[in-house]
């Protein structure tokens, strides 16, 4: 049982109540726990101190990642019954233990015990904190649920943009021989345990401003001038319900399903190999020298994330105003093309290939943000969290598919440091193909049934149950 | 309470705490991008 502070009655706001106080709120939780794509900061200094593998230390991450979508499943339906506070909490509750049990296991040298703290407590804290303000944001913002929730989710991209650079500079700190700009210089042991300690400190705080100022709105709440109407006249929005529980009986849940594991797949094969990427699309002929050199590489890398994370709020703003479906045609239809583009042409100029590459990242990153207010389209605000919770396990399968696809085929191409474009477009195609699967599963999205809608919910109302 | 997490202030403060980050992790960011074009 959960106190009584975080209980879900103790959160309904009063008359009044500023709905702009939310947004911060998402973006609290969602900048901290944006914080495992950051990993890559430490890797080497993991490596080092564990004199582990790079698969092994990359383990470490594909946990949190898993456990992020199993989480989300497992524990959707109650963060929509416990409310935004409760969830909140316990996912700060997790994600901070993540990172002090996986503290000690760099002190005492047990990787496994970064593997239970980490990957398993820290992912669980993942998934709850990922979808906990998602619900509640749909809610108080019925009239813009693309513009919503793609502020919060673009705080999860954006956590990576300030973890990687507080990264560096912490382990600066505790290591005064470790120098973040300087290439091969690997931070100690002991500064990695104070890097875990100060960032459980930091997050503990921030995440806990997000569940105290958190509210849900009260019954029959809605926006000044805001008029139900206008979302019942869109033929893709429905004003009925759908819980949960039927939601996944539905082909529309699939369909969703095949299109954010495409749509990820895809972006995962860029991100994952950035830098590796941009220095063999112009190296000079198999095993020759490249023309972009490591430190223009990560550069590389720092755009792609802010693209991805722009991506995440102009394209889910957008799909206010043009519609669900028609935005994850362009995702995915203009997508594919632009792959194919990147594929064939990419390595012809340095411009093009930034360009392809910063708009493929955008629709990425706009294809994570959309999906919760395509959820609230299709089957309502009843239980888009839980549904939402259901769907991001198709997040953990591309996660283990991207890599895995793009790894096995660029292992067959030769060592790392010798390949060239050309050794790349297998897997891009194989990237394009998965975008034309995604493109036609969101092609077939039809209304949802109304057999699986909830008998008695009242439309005009849906956008204040709380 | 609620009157204080209401008040414009508070508000102001709210954004300020998760847009100063954000800024930060960009100006960091935007400075490794720019390596891409002065190489």
């Amino acid at each position: 049982m959960l106190p009584g502070f975080l209980s879900r009655e103790r959160t309904v706001a009063g008359p009044g109540f500023n709905r702009w106080l939310i947004p911060p709120a998402a973006l609290a939780v969602h900048l901290s726990i944006g914080q495992v794509y950051a990993t890559s900061v430490y890797r080497a200094a993991m490596q080092e101190h564990f004199e582990a593998s790079q698969t092994a230390i990359g383990f470490i991450f594909s946990i949190a990642i898993v456990m992020l979508g199993l989480s989300a499943m497992a524990m959707g339906t109650w963060v929509d019954r416990s409310g935004p506070r409760a969830a909140m909490f316990v996912s700060a509750c997790f994600w901070v233990s993540g990172f002090l049990v996986g503290a000690l296991g760099i002190a005492s040298g047990q990787l496994w015990l970064v593997y239970l703290g980490y990957g398993f407590l820290g992912g669980i804290g993942l998934g709850i904190g990922y979808i906990s303000p998602v619900s509640t944001l749909i809610k108080w913002f019925p009239d813009r649920p693309g513009l919503a929730t793609g502020m919060a989710i673009m705080g999860f991209g954006g956590g990576a943009l300030v973890a990687s650079p507080l990264s560096g500079r912490l382990l600066g700190l505790y290591d005064s021989d470790f120098d973040p700009s300087v290439s091969g210089s690997i931070a100690s042991g002991g500064a990695l345990v104070g890097l875990f300690l100060t960032l459980a400190a930091i997050y503990a705080v921030f995440m806990m401003f997000g569940a105290f100022i958190v509210r849900v709105p009260a019954d029959g709440w809605k926006p000044d001038g805001f008029d139900p109407s206008t979302v019942k006249a869109k033929a893709m929005v429905t004003t009925a319900s759908v819980t949960a529980h039927n939601a996944i009986r539905t082909p529309q849940f699939y369909l969703l399903w095949i299109v954010l594991f495409c749509n990820v797949t895809a972006g995962i094969g860029i991100i994952e190999q950035a830098s590796g990427l941009i220095q063999d699309f112009f190296r000079d002929g198999a095993g020759g020298e490249s023309s972009v050199s490591t430190a223009a590489a990560a550069g590389f890398v720092g755009l792609l994330s802010i693209a991805n994370m722009a991506g995440r709020f102009v394209w889910s703003s957008t799909s206010d105003a043009v519609g669900r479906k028609p935005i994850y045609m362009a995702y995915l239809g203009a997508g594919a093309l632009l792959y194919l583009a990147f594929a064939t042409v990419g390595s012809s100029s340095i411009t093009l290939f930034l360009l392809l590459a910063i708009v493929i990242l955008s629709f990425y990153g706009g294809g994570f943000a959309t999906i919760p207010a395509y959820l609230r389209d299709l089957f309502g605000t009843l239980q888009v969290g839980a549904i939402h919770g259901r769907l991001l396990t198709a997040w953990s399968a591309a996660g283990i598919a991207g890599p895995l696809i793009l790894n096995s085929i660029l292992d067959r191409a030769g060592e790392p440091g010798t390949l060239v474009a050309a050794d790349y477009r297998p897997a891009l195609f194989v990237m394009v193909g998965l975008l034309v699967v995604g493109f036609v599963a969101n092609l077939l999205v039809r209304p949802v049934s109304e057999k699986y809608h909830e008998k008695g919910t009242d439309p005009a109302l849906e956008g204040s149950k709380a | 309470m609620n009157a204080l997490v209401n008040s414009k202030g508070f508000i102001g403060i709210a954004w300020a705490l998760v847009s100063i980050p954000l800024l930060y992790g960009l100006v960091e960011t935007a400075i490794r991008v720019s390596r891409l074009f002065t190489q």
